[in-house]
């Protein structure tokens, strides 16, 4: 399978990015790792007049911290992030979910920004980032802004982007103290997978950990996009955390939830498992050690 | 409209003109008549492709071959140095992990940059490292085997 | 049965060397059809049809030819139109007035390079008239189902088989078992694509660089495709990335040759993995109806078995594959009433072939599982009901295959002992499980070769003593090459690095039916060491002559021929090799020889009568634990004992168990063609999911050897014995820990899931 011809572009400052974005709207695509656009290019799903590739801009590179919490430029690898030294503290979750992600050759090109953009509703980034209620940073040549990564998706494959702008940067906030969280994945076999079902839970919890003060709770393949859990997360939330509690939370995680049937798993599938999968996470972080 | 595109592959600098459509992989096979990377599925799903670009193995059927300008790319030919076998061909070769042979060099490096960022990995480490190489003649087992055999010699493995 | 030789006595025969190619493909210089270039080279794409069942209006090619870059662009007009098949004629080569599967071969372009190709098979244009299409067997017998090639209920085949008097002996039986089962439609997912190079001479002859399993054959069947004589086609056998028997005749080998005619360039094709799904042989699916008469003290009384399977769009080899799923399984125990019944039935979906098994792993996962019920309705032991009924050394079976060394029993004591079966079967741990099956196999099948069955081989003793073996099988990396010339090491008492295996080159080769059947090692086997043999003879008479000694007082050891009793009485193997070609005008020492079976083919109407040369057979052991909450299913262990005959090379014979379970595994598990209205939903790896390293659990292979008396060095054959149990095993084990039985592969977590909701209720 051989790529249709398309004009290639390797900006080196945002402005070029920006008067590029401007010059071609829709008609262009962004790459960064390219291993969700490059195949969907080999299958003719798109057929862009141009590529521009991101991974030469600076701004969109590298993970600092912020007042505002930690930030993480789009263009930052998966397997950067699966063994950053910078998330231990409090940003575990994104790690451990980044290591989920396809194989090691997948992960050493693939981006968080991409696998956001790309905005399957299985994307394994976007879970954690929803329980840790992070912001993204939308950037054009007019200007930055930034919402919350519960606004950004709106369907399968569609973000709010407008054409003339890119994914720069994401944001975590600080994590409560006392903080436990959990991805987990279910595939149809243990190597690589897309997830039939995954679902990232943060509960933060009393010092004695009998009390969840605050729960977190997204889900991924379930819905047309990722999306978090509320009312599950309501009847957490300031009880105590045993096992009446986890398996009511669990029932109604698969009430929340919309899955549907494809060539993958069945819908009613879909919903037993984002109970199984919400009971094992809720469980695992009372278990987790202080 | 081509790009010229400076490759390094196997320590050896090539000068290209490429139009943009045309992948790392195609590139190394046809332009650079490099056939001991494979093409297995075209989407990043076999690992067949896998070379090492500046020491990570990527798929190289995904990777825009202009993505690669300037980088080190290393493929199976760049292993062995003058007729001598890199300690993992023959490992491999010695353990029966090669059957048909088409997953191999793929394999090879992708356990190349394993051994060399973590020389004394555990089955299950290898066996995670290797979930992006498909191999359907040996079921895996004598290429963790091979893989294996190379963690228990004390002191440099050569790597 | 005591072994008539100890191991100790080869030197090569029996080690488990490294295959002797292996540093060409672990350096990546193998290479393989698909890296192969010739000068002025084309690359060919084929246009496929979207439609399931269509006929075909009109063709335009305008367009595609008139892009820069093409050379030709052909359809069927461009073809002889003869119509033909490895086992039938409803082949084409390109489809002619309809297209009977989505991806059947309607058009085809060759051009400077694939980006020109792939946009030029957007150029042509076809005119389609959809016709109603049928997807299931069943469905396509009824009446009111379209036919898809005029035959009535589109029926390809039928076979019957009857022995004895099932109604009687069911009724004599004190407990009959019935059961359905469903085996799915699988693909071989072998590494490299099918691919194939073509190219053609000044005097038309043309050259196909082929991935291919029977080179002889081939060339066979495409002479007549191609309405050319035999002389004009050579099949030559490079490197190629597996095959596990996909890779027999196929169009895209034909579409390419035509493409070379046209143009008078070669044409290099592969097809994209999507297309290879789509176009390719996967398994014959099949519905099974089984039920068994038993004695309760385990005697097998009665068998009656009804077998569909579906062909798919085109009969390739499926109607042999459900002949052989219906009676191939009666050598595996001492069945003695039999009423057998098998349909094979075109479908509007991909053409079905073979996978390893052949229609044995089908059934063989039906009578397993039966087996492993019928073993719990009587209260026995899985393994004792087994050994009971399985045919031992010296049985002659109800069909009159004469089992000229049979390891069952020892395969199954060995088994279940490194398995600590009876422990584990004891046992109660909550979801986990222990499970057993058997198989039996043929090593080669003169039911499938029409003309002969045999090997043969060349040896060609170079000047220094350099030794090149011919052979006319294939190797697609199980390491038939490298079993050759230990083979052939051993018979010349020379080092095994003296020695080299030939590509297989039907200009050169000998007429090999092929490495199909599990008749490679054996039949291979014997005609390179019979060749081997006779270069032997040649070379001790040359050595005697210059020794002043009789040949028969001679002896080769690691390369040293010397007289018995008197070793300082010697000369180098090198240096009588150099002799004789100066001895005799420059002529080498060429060795061909051959080995031909007491093989039969089975009677028309009875199919009575021995068709293979030995028997392998084999007994797997499969642990697995279940997590009742997904109904994903974690295999803790395998064990897997092979009756081999002898091992040639153990680690290869291993390397080839291990990849049997792996792919039964998927098959048992997690592979599954999903398809609809004909057309194929997961064409690729992302969602057609096979085994990855983490998927497979540790695997025991424990190597059995009654020392077959037809084998090469007592060897028998491993290839498709390797898969044939894994299905029935892990279904079994699943019965064990969790008490719910599946009859339809795959065993899904959702289906286990629903079969546990179902149980409680």
């Amino acid at each position: 399978m051989t790529l249709r011809k398309f004009d290639f572009y390797h900006p080196c400052s945002l402005e070029e990015l920006y008067e590029l974005l401007e010059r071609y709207g829709n008609r262009a695509k962004l790459i960064a790792g390219g291993t969700d656009l490059v195949v969907q290019m080999k299958e003719k799903k798109i057929a862009p007049d141009a590529v521009i590739d991101l991974l030469g801009l600076t701004e969109l590179q590298g993970m600092d911290r912020r007042e505002e919490g930690l930030r993480i430029g789009a263009t930052v690898k998966l397997s950067t992030l699966e063994n950053a030294y910078i998330l231990i503290e409090q940003w575990g979750l994104l790690a451990s979910a980044a290591h989920r992600v396809g194989s090691l050759q997948v992960r050493n090109r693939a981006t968080i920004g991409g696998n956001l953009c790309n905005a399957s509703p299985a994307a394994d980034m976007a879970p954690p980032l929803l329980v840790m209620e992070a912001m993204v940073t939308l950037s054009s040549r007019k200007d930055d802004r930034r919402i919350p990564i519960e606004s950004f998706f709106i369907g399968p494959g569609l973000t709010v982007l407008r054409p003339e702008e890119l994914l720069k940067e994401i944001i975590i906030p600080p994590q409560p103290p006392h903080s436990f969280g959990v991805y987990l994945k279910l595939g149809r076999r243990k190597s690589m997978d897309l997830a039939i079902v995954s679902v990232a839970a943060l509960l933060t919890l009393s010092p004695d950990k009998k009390n969840c003060k605050r729960a977190r709770i997204a889900m991924g393949s379930v819905a047309p996009t990722p999306v978090r859990a509320i009312e599950t997360e309501r009847l957490l939330e300031g009880n105590t955390l045993n096992e009446d509690l986890i398996n009511e939370a669990s029932r109604r995680a698969e009430e929340e939830c919309r899955p549907i049937s494809d060539l993958r798993s069945t819908e009613a599938y879909r919903k037993e498992m984002v109970g199984v999968l919400v009971r094992r996470a809720l469980r695992q972080a009372l278990m987790a050690k202080v | 409209m081509k790009h010229s595109l400076v490759l390094l592959v196997n320590e050896e600098r090539y000068e290209l003109e490429i139009r943009p459509n045309r992948t790392l992989l195609e590139v190394i096979r046809e332009d650079l008549g490099l056939t001991g990377t494979k093409e297995g599925c075209g989407t990043g799903e076999c690992g067949a492709c896998t070379v090492l670009l500046d020491g990570e193995p990527v798929n190289a059927c995904l990777t825009l071959a202009l993505q690669a300008q300037g980088k080190k790319v290393t493929t199976i030919e760049g292993l062995a140095k003058g007729g001598i076998l890199h300690p993992l061909q023959e490992a491999f070769i010695r353990h029966g992990a090669i059957q048909c042979g088409f997953c191999t060099p793929g394999m090879i490096l992708t356990a190349k940059a394993l051994l060399d960022k973590k020389p004394k990995p555990e089955e299950i480490e290898i066996r995670e490292a290797l979930v992006g190489n498909l191999c359907r003649c040996t079921g895996y087992q004598k290429i963790v085997e091979a893989i294996l055999s190379l963690t228990h010699s004390s002191g440099k493995t050569g790597l | 049965m005591a072994k008539m030789e100890a191991m100790s006595d080869y030197r090569v025969v029996g080690r488990p060397l490294p295959q002797i190619d292996a540093r060409e493909r672990a350096l990546g210089a193998a290479q393989f059809v698909s890296d192969l270039k010739l000068p002025r080279m084309l690359f060919g794409r084929i246009l496929r049809s979207p439609y399931p069942h269509a006929r075909i209006l009109r063709i335009d090619t305008s367009k595609a030819k008139a892009l820069v870059g093409v050379k030709a662009v052909i359809t069927a007009e461009d073809t002889p139109q003869i119509p033909f098949g490895p086992r039938s004629e409803d082949w084409t080569i390109l489809a002619r007035d309809k297209v009977r599967f989505v991806g059947d071969e309607v058009a085809a372009v060759a051009a400077v390079d694939e980006e020109t190709a792939e946009e030029a098979l957007e150029l042509i244009q076809v005119e389609y008239e959809e016709l109603p299409a049928v997807f299931d067997p069943v469905e396509a017998m009824r009446p009111e189902a379209p036919l898809i090639h005029d035959k009535p209920q589109n029926i390809v085949s039928e076979f019957h088989l009857t022995r004895g008097d099932v109604e009687e002996a069911f009724k004599e039986s004190d407990f009959v078992h019935s059961a359905s089962y469903f085996t799915s439609q699988v693909y071989q997912a072998y590494l490299e694509p099918m691919a194939c190079v073509t190219d053609i001479d000044h005097s038309g002859k043309l050259t196909f660089y082929l991935a291919t399993q029977i080179p002889s054959m081939t060339r066979v069947t495409y002479a007549k495709a191609l309405n050319m004589p035999l002389e004009k086609i050579r099949v030559i056998v490079p490197y190629y990335g597996g095959a596990f028997g996909a890779k027999m005749e196929t169009n895209l080998h034909l579409i390419a040759a035509v493409l070379s005619q046209k143009t008078g360039r070669p044409v290099r094709m592969v097809n994209p993995r999507q297309e290879d799904f789509m176009a390719g042989n996967p398994r014959v699916p099949m519905y099974i109806d089984l039920k068994i008469g038993v004695k309760k003290d385990g005697t097998l009384m009665a068998k009656e078995v009804n077998v569909i399977g579906a062909a798919g769009g085109r009969a390739v080899y499926s109607m042999v594959i459900v002949a052989t799923a219906c009676y191939r399984v009666d050598s595996l125990y001492r069945f003695k009433n039999l009423k057998t019944k098998g349909l094979t039935v075109y479908t509007n979906t991909v053409p079905t072939s073979c996978f390893r098994g052949f229609g044995n792993a089908q059934m063989t996962f039906a009578l397993e599982s039966s087996m492993d019920m019928i073993a719990e309705a009587i209260g026995m032991d899985p393994a004792e009901l087994r050994i009971r009924n399985g045919l031992r050394t010296g049985d002659v079976s109800i069909h009159g295959w004469k089992i000229g060394s049979s390891g069952l029993a020892e395969c199954i004591e060995k088994a279940t002992e490194a398995s600590h079966w009876k422990e584990k079967r004891a046992e109660k741990r909550y979801a986990r499980g222990i499970g057993l099956a058997c198989c039996n196999h043929v090593s080669g099948n003169r039911a499938f070769a029409r003309e002969f069955d045999g090997g043969a081989g060349l040896v060609r003793v170079g000047r220094e003593g350099k030794v090149l073996v011919y052979h006319g099988e294939s190797d697609m990396g199980q390491g038939q090459k490298t079993v050759f010339a230990q083979i052939v090491a051993e018979e010349l008492g020379i080092p095994l690095d003296w020695v080299e295996v030939a590509w297989v080159d039907t200009d050169v080769s000998p007429f090999g039916m092929g490495s199909f059947a599990t008749r490679g090692t054996l039949f291979g086997g014997n005609g390179v060491k019979a060749a081997a043999a006779e270069a032997r003879r040649q070379i001790l008479e040359l050595a005697a002559d210059m020794l002043e000694a009789n040949p028969v007082d001679l002896e080769i050891k690691e390369g040293t021929i010397f007289v018995k009793g008197a070793p300082e009485k010697n000369l180098p193997f090198k240096r009588v090799a150099e002799e004789g070609l100066y001895r005799r005008g420059g002529a080498p020492i060429v060795g061909t020889g051959f080995w031909v079976p007491d093989t039969v083919l089975p009677d028309p109407v009875t199919k009575y009568g021995n068709i293979s040369p030995a028997y392998p057979f084999a007994c797997h052991i499969a642990e697995v634990e279940v997590d009742t909450e997904t109904g994903q299913v974690n295999l803790l262990n395998y064990v897997a004992a092979h009756d081999v005959g002898r091992a040639i090379n153990p680690q290869t014979t291993e390397g080839q168990i291990h990849g049997g379970v792996a792919q039964g595994i998927g098959w048992a598990l997690m592979e599954n063609m999903v398809t609809e209205k004909g057309r194929i939903l997961n064409p690729n790896f992302r969602d057609y999911v096979v085994p990855g390293p983490l998927d497979l659990p540790p695997i025991k292979s424990i190597l059995v050897e009654p020392i077959d008396p037809n084998g090469p060095f007592g060897a028998k054959g491993i290839g498709e014995p390797a898969l044939n149990p894994v299905p029935a095993a892990v279904a079994n084990a699943i019965y064990h820990a969790i008490g719910v039985r599946i009859t339809e592969l795959p065993i899904t977590p959702e289906k286990i899931l629903k079969a546990l909701k179902a149980k409680k209720r």
